[in-house]
């Protein structure tokens, strides 16, 4: 797979504190039609493929988990949407502050779920087939899987990068 | 493979005292191992959202990959789900549930 796989950072640090983010423009373009039908698809609580997206709060206790959702699963909805639509701006303005690089890296985890989930991943092991043809109706979401991994890899190290040591 | 949560129900010998009791028994906030998320990824987000220090998050991170889960925090009800809702809005497989050991 590999597809759009580039070797030089896609964050990079400025002096003033900003950052430059540099991706492929078809990755790009890949990316905003997955963000457009994924901020659809939030549209609907109750639609499977988003499930790894507001995981049960409290597996042994139904009443409890119908106040949690009541209270946390708008809010949380509405915290991802406005992460993916930080990321359109980012690669827009192909820069992004720090704040911004972490509502990005949000959203590039939200893709990664939405679909690792429409390809049924269930252990690490899983990949697409060394010969998976280019016209396989999965390629398009494996590639989008493989995109979000190795993008956010880069967006990670940069905000690693922010962290404090230990005091 | 990740594991399903498997949760082990409080005992609840008379709903009465349980009720009283349980809501003053801390919660603790655990982390399921997940193949999608990153290791790295869930390094830094339970730097983010705790302030652990690098090597305490590597090692609750290496607990959920090689053990299926890790408790990281622990509290009141309201502390624990605003725990849970932090991790989850980065998109962990995060639970709560009585702190029972």
């Amino acid at each position: 797979m590999g597809l759009f796989r580039q070797q030089n950072p896609v964050v990079r640090r400025r002096s003033d504190g900003t950052y430059d983010v540099v991706l492929d423009a078809r990755a790009i373009h890949l990316l905003d039609d997955a963000l457009g039908a994924i901020s659809r698809l939030l549209e609907d609580p109750d639609e499977p493929m988003l499930a790894r997206l507001s995981p049960v709060a409290y597996p042994d206790d139904p009443e409890r988990e119908a106040g949690y959702r009541l209270l946390a699963g708008e809010e949380l909805r509405t915290s991802q949407q406005e992460a993916m639509s930080v990321l359109r701006e980012v690669f827009a303005g192909a820069t992004a502050t720090e704040e911004q690089l972490w509502a990005a890296i949000r959203a590039l985890n939200t893709v990664r779920l939405v679909t690792g989930t429409m390809l049924g991943i269930e252990t690490e092991d899983d990949g697409p087939r060394p010969d998976l043809a280019p016209d396989d109706p999965t390629y398009g979401i494996w590639a989008l899987y493989d995109l979000t991994g190795w993008t956010q890899h880069f967006v990670v190290d940069a905000l690693s990068g922010t962290m404090r040591p230990p005091g | 493979m990740s594991p399903t949560p498997v949760l082990v129900p409080a005992e609840t010998s008379s709903p009465d005292v349980d009720e009283l009791v349980g809501e003053d028994r801390p919660w603790v906030v655990l982390v399921w191992n997940d193949p999608i998320n990153t290791m790295d990824y869930v390094t830094l987000v339970f730097q983010k959202v705790f302030g652990y220090s690098k090597s305490k998050a590597e090692s609750l991170m290496l607990d959920v990959h090689n053990k299926g889960r890790a408790a990281v925090s622990t509290g009141p009800r309201e502390k624990a789900e605003i725990d849970v809702f932090k991790l989850q809005e980065h998109g962990l497989w995060a639970t709560m549930q009585h702190d029972d050991s």
